[in-house]
């Protein structure tokens, strides 16, 4: 009989595949992760008008601080009422008035800013202060206490950089790419989870709404149905990744081609170097190379293979656990509709996991990265998050073993529930109602 | 016995859907599954079809108990039927037919066989969802059948099937049978018991209250009623009436030909034929078995009653 789990898994493996959506989106979804990835710097970029500042400044030390560029218009004024006016006409952000200090010696400056109907962000605020300490540090230092400019200068261009390593392996390692890692791993088991969860659900509906659930039930065992169904497509998945990972090995060689040999990035370098200088920036090409070598440290900094697999386990493990309430939910139901009550519970965890996944990765051996780890609704995607800070192996074993706990838990449930709902038609099915399946 | 069901009982949380049921199908016939909307008697094929299991009670077939691997060897067409939309004809009847466990070949060649036989061969590469309800429902017989099962099991076969439809699928019926197939049928269309089936038990209210062939189930339910045509100069009825009860006569529309209907309970058919002899030429004669579904009502009604 374990044949018939078989025949199932095989239709469902083999109608998604080939249908063109599959193609589409195992085409696509790179493209659109990338997308999604740069699409807020980008819109940063291109959406940005520039704004223009009115400044009024009683004190007169500022009018080196605001120097117009191309994120930024300030314009001076003398006369407050004058400068008021002129906000209200419309065509400025903001009127900073810089108040007098009363003394000369004092290191506290008050700013006012009125603005009309949209009040600045953050960025901008933070921006002007810290335009204006500059500015006051500087007289403050060269007028009041007699430093020297130099001096002033280089203590101004104070900067910090800090490399960290690895004891063990020696590599160096780069805490922003690890922070990239951990967010794109997360988030796409979050994706996976969704998808294919959803796949599973709505492939349960269909069977039950178009009526030929009890057809197969009479040859098939419900918990096969159901298990055939959940491994079809989790083979699609691992279909869809191995593409994916095919993909990215390629690109990966391929650019190590390219950085290997001196020659060619000299080239490619110098090809660069003209596009570059249309943009008014000058890149030479041995800072070209010596990118293309740092990009190269920074993937050898995290351990590809280990994360792969990882990223395995728990993608099965999360989807294992997921997949078989999305069927028990398909199987309550009769209509699309109706899907959305016993989704919310399920998808809380989830949402859960990927709003907490900035705190983790702040974090990443902190207690809510660990519990958030542990817990099987959340561990798939809290673990990805914090692995590749490097995680103990007893914590990585114990978040596994808890998952795997977890899915057959969720499994039994969730087969209880699949073997009345399926044949239940007619009936407005409630909590109470489900839980009743479950004992039966 | 082909199929026996022993003491079935089966609970759900609110209600019982079987209460102690046995039946037995003997092979080679067409059994008919009676009762009212919501007697049990889809719980009662989803048990022999093992897709739910009784809480009491067990069921044999060819005198084992019930096992997985004999689902090979029932076919099933539920009340509850469909196909999947998006899929090719056959792909589909293949998939269906590799559940039932036969190999792909063999599926694809059975299938060949069945579409000719249909002259539906045009059919094969179309997705269900171009197919009419008909079509549809064609399909769905011919996946039922393919597998060769010998235990047949059709519930409200002819809900939702057109006339000509409904004809085939009498004939196949009929015709399997005769190939040595045993059909369970459920139906509450009463004309086609008379019609197809062999044996009948009838389930009411989760409880089993008649069974037996169609033909000694109406021969008992007789209420001695009997029709007679005769040729008599004048009305024979007066000088029957004196002998026995007459519920009606009239005179026919050919010279003196009469139709009398009358009821006598004492006399066998033969001693009333004898009677009546004596008052005319008779031309037909025969007794008036009430109809499946007069039994049907009756049973159900005096059910309930005694119930209260």
């Amino acid at each position: 009989m374990k044949n018939n789990i078989l025949v199932v898994l095989q239709r469902e493996y083999l109608t998604r595949v080939k249908k063109k959506s599959f193609i589409i989106t195992t085409l696509l979804m790179p493209l659109l992760m990338v997308i999604l990835m740069f699409a807020p710097a980008l819109l940063m970029n291109i959406g940005k008008d520039a704004k223009t500042f009115l400044i009024v400044d009683e004190t007169g030390l500022y009018s080196q601080a605001f120097t117009s560029d191309s994120k930024n218009n300030y314009v001076f004024m003398q006369d407050t009422v004058v400068a008021r006016d002129s906000l209200r006409s419309g065509n400025y952000t903001a009127m900073l008035l810089i108040h007098g200090r009363g003394s000369d010696t004092s290191n506290t400056q008050n700013i006012s800013m009125y603005y009309e109907q949209s009040e600045p962000g953050i960025d901008v605020i933070s921006d002007i202060k810290s335009a204006v300490k500059t500015q006051l540090q500087s007289v403050l230092m060269q007028q009041i206490e007699g430093v020297d400019e130099k001096v002033f200068e280089k203590i101004n261009r104070t900067h910090v950089e800090l490399s960290s390593q690895d004891i063990q392996t020696g590599l160096q390692s780069y805490v922003e790419v690890k922070t990239a890692f951990g967010f794109i791993c997360g988030f796409l088991i979050y994706f996976f989870v969704f998808i294919f969860g959803s796949q599973i659900m709505s492939g349960v509906l269909e069977e039950k709404q178009n009526r030929i659930v009890e057809v197969i039930v009479s040859s098939v065992k419900p918990m096969q149905l159901m298990l055939g169904k959940v491994l079809g497509l989790a083979l699609v998945g691992f279909t869809q990744i191995f593409i994916w990972v095919v993909f990215g090995f390629l690109l990966v060689t391929v650019s190590g081609l390219i950085a290997g040999s001196g020659v060619n990035v000299q080239d490619i370098a110098a090809g660069g170097v003209s596009a570059v200088n249309m943009g008014g920036q000058q890149i030479n090409a041995s800072a070209m190379t010596e990118m293309m070598s740092n990009i190269q440290n920074m993937i050898a900094s995290i351990n590809i293979p280990y994360l792969v697999l990882m990223f395995l386990f728990y993608f099965l493990g999360g989807y294992f656990l997921y997949a078989s309430l999305f069927a028990a939910v398909g199987a309550a139901v009769e209509t699309q509709e109706e899907t959305s009550q016993f989704m919310l519970p399920i998808t809380v965890p989830l949402i859960l996991a990927i709003i907490v996944m900035s705190n983790i990765i702040m974090e990443p051996s902190g207690p809510v990265a660990f519990w958030f780890s542990m817990i099987p609704f959340t561990s798939p995607v809290a673990m990805m998050a914090r692995l590749p800070f490097g995680v103990p192996i007893w914590e990585i074993a114990l978040s596994l073993g808890l998952l795997v706990l977890g899915f057959l838990l969720t499994t039994w449930l969730a087969s209880r529930i699949y073997r009345v709902g399926i044949l239940m038609y007619g009936k407005k099915i409630t909590w109470r109602e489900l839980w009743k399946w479950i004992r039966y | 016995m082909l199929l026996q069901a022993n003491n079935i009982t089966k609970n759900y949380a609110a209600h019982k859907a079987l209460d102690n049921v046995s039946i037995g199908v003997k092979e080679g016939s067409i059994f008919g599954l009676l009762g009212p909307n919501g007697a049990g008697k889809t719980t009662l094929i989803r048990i022999i079809n093992q897709i739910t299991g009784p809480d009491t009670g067990e069921v044999l077939l060819n005198g084992e108990k019930l096992q997985q691997r004999h689902i090979y060897q029932i076919g099933y067409l539920p009340e509850e039927r469909g196909l999947y939309k998006k899929m090719k004809v056959s792909e589909q009847s293949v998939y269906l037919a590799q559940l039932k466990g036969l190999s792909k070949r063999d599926a694809e060649k059975r299938l060949k066989f069945w579409f000719d036989k249909f002259e539906i061969s045009a059919w094969w590469n179309k997705k269900v969802e171009e197919l009419s309800k008909g079509m549809q429902q064609k399909i769905q017989f011919i996946t039922t059948v393919l597998h060769e099962p010998k235990l047949l099991i059709f519930d409200e076969p002819f809900s939702g099937f057109d006339p000509i439809n409904t004809q085939l699928l009498k004939d196949e019926i009929l015709h399997l049978r005769e190939k040595g197939s045993t059909v369970i049928f459920s139906t509450h269309n009463m004309s086609s018991v008379e019609e197809i089936c062999d044996y009948i038990a009838l389930i009411n209210k989760s409880r089993k209250v008649l069974d037996g062939s169609v033909e000694d189930i109406r021969r008992s339910f007789s209420s001695h009623i009997y029709e007679v045509i005769m040729g008599s100069d004048e009305n024979p009825s007066d000088a029957i009436r004196v002998q026995t009860d007459i519920l009606e006569s009239e005179k026919l529309e050919r010279k003196n030909m009469w139709r009398i209907r009358l009821q006598e309970p004492n006399l066998n058919s033969n001693a009333l034929l004898q009677t009546l002899m004596q008052h005319g030429t008779i031309v037909e004669f025969r007794e008036m078995l009430p109809s499946m579904n007069d039994i049907f009502i009756q049973t159900v009604k005096n059910d309930s009653t005694n119930e209260e």
